[in-house]
């Protein structure tokens, strides 16, 4: 799949308890799918953040920044 | 018919004076292999005694040939000298060796013991006290033919049984153990992969696109470097059965989450931790209604991205 373009926006996240906003670098593809945004690795290291497929949940470490 | 028994028999003395002197009659050719067979028996004794573990040459090869021959009777009259050892392997396809357990008590002990005995499904008793060995006499067979130690029906009857968990209270520990482990030999993933598919590789890490970016990043990978304290605190990020309340059971779901971005809440993101990329689609984008102007180049490709 070729990409041409990119974006980085600011993207807010949150587990309940924690709340993270952080520039995620999107790749913008035009392709159809059932989901309107793929996170990858990049995205989970730079929230330190830990998904469990088991509880179908992430975890965000709470650094105290809002 | 005759014929056929002499092109079908193995080259031997026997068969050498097959073609010599042509028999006329199947009874004939009876006779003679008869009179062959106690003729070889005499010649091994006087050789040594050493009993060949083959049974020898024109008896052997006949009994392959039989079926086809259609002189099955004739055929089993002659083998049965030389086949003492066949009733009690019969119906046994298998070749493997039963293992060899250590157990508390001897095998003819544990064989009487009546649960045991009950399952062990003892052999229909042999009429025939078969085997020309007096001395081994085979508790499980009840027969002279082999000593109980090696006796294989009984071997692969105690093998299912100690598999099965049954004899674990008559078991050597230490070789209890050893035979557990041994078949769990997992050959799980002895497969190559040659690769994955469904992760998406590509994108921004390592580095980009270019050559020189990605030597940057390697660059920057690869040193050590007095980094200032950054802002870590030690936070334990544990899943607890609290967090598996509202979580319907399932195997195979993905993490599927929210976020909020230019404002707008985003429902169906998925968290894909095997894919190197974070992606957007074009839809999305423009749900998000943010202008293409905003886009910046981005030169490279994104492999295994929705199957290609």
């Amino acid at each position: 799949m070729e990409v041409r373009r990119h974006k980085e926006l600011r993207t807010t996240f949150t587990d309940g308890v924690a709340s993270r906003t952080e520039n995620i670098r999107y790749l913008v593809v035009n392709a159809p799918s059932a989901y309107k945004i793929l996170l990858g690795r990049p995205a989970l290291n730079r929230l330190r953040a830990v998904a469990s497929t088991r509880h179908m949940k992430m975890k965000l470490s709470d650094l105290g920044e809002q | 018919m005759v014929h056929a028994f002499r092109k079908g028999i193995m080259s031997g003395p026997f068969s050498e004076s097959l073609i010599r002197s042509r028999p006329k009659t199947f009874s004939e050719i009876r006779r003679r292999a008869v009179a062959y067979i106690v003729a070889e028996g005499e010649l091994t004794e006087k050789r040594g005694g050493v009993v060949p573990t083959r049974p020898r040459g024109p008896s052997r090869p006949q009994s392959m040939r039989v079926d086809e021959a259609t002189t099955e009777k004739k055929a089993s009259t002659k083998q049965q000298p030389y086949e003492p050892m066949k009733p009690h392997t019969k119906g046994r396809v298998r070749e493997d060796v039963p293992l060899r357990h250590n157990f508390l008590v001897e095998l003819k002990e544990l064989i009487v013991v009546p649960n045991i005995a009950e399952r062990l499904k003892m052999s229909a008793k042999i009429d025939k006290r078969l085997g020309p060995k007096k001395d081994a006499w085979c508790e499980f067979h009840h027969a002279y033919d082999h000593p109980i130690c090696n006796c294989l029906a009984l071997g692969h009857h105690l093998d299912e049984l100690v598999k099965n968990d049954f004899l674990k209270d008559y078991l050597l520990e230490s070789q209890g153990a050893q035979t557990l482990v041994a078949p769990g030999g997992d050959q799980g993933h002895e497969m190559p992969v040659h690769g994955e598919i469904h992760t998406i590789s590509g994108g921004f890490s390592g580095g980009a696109c270019t050559a020189s970016q990605r030597k940057k990043y390697a660059r920057r990978v690869m040193t050590v470097e007095a980094q200032e304290a950054e802002q870590v605190l030690d936070v334990n990020l544990v899943f607890t059965k609290a967090d598996l309340r509202d979580v319907v059971p399932h195997d195979n779901d993905p993490v599927v989450i929210s976020v909020v971005t230019v404002g707008r809440k985003v429902h169906r993101v998925l968290m894909d931790q095997g894919s190197s990329a974070d992606v957007m689609f074009w839809s999305t984008f423009n749900k998000l209604q943010l202008s293409p102007d905003q886009l910046r180049p981005y030169i490279g490709y994104l492999y295994g991205f929705v199957g290609d």
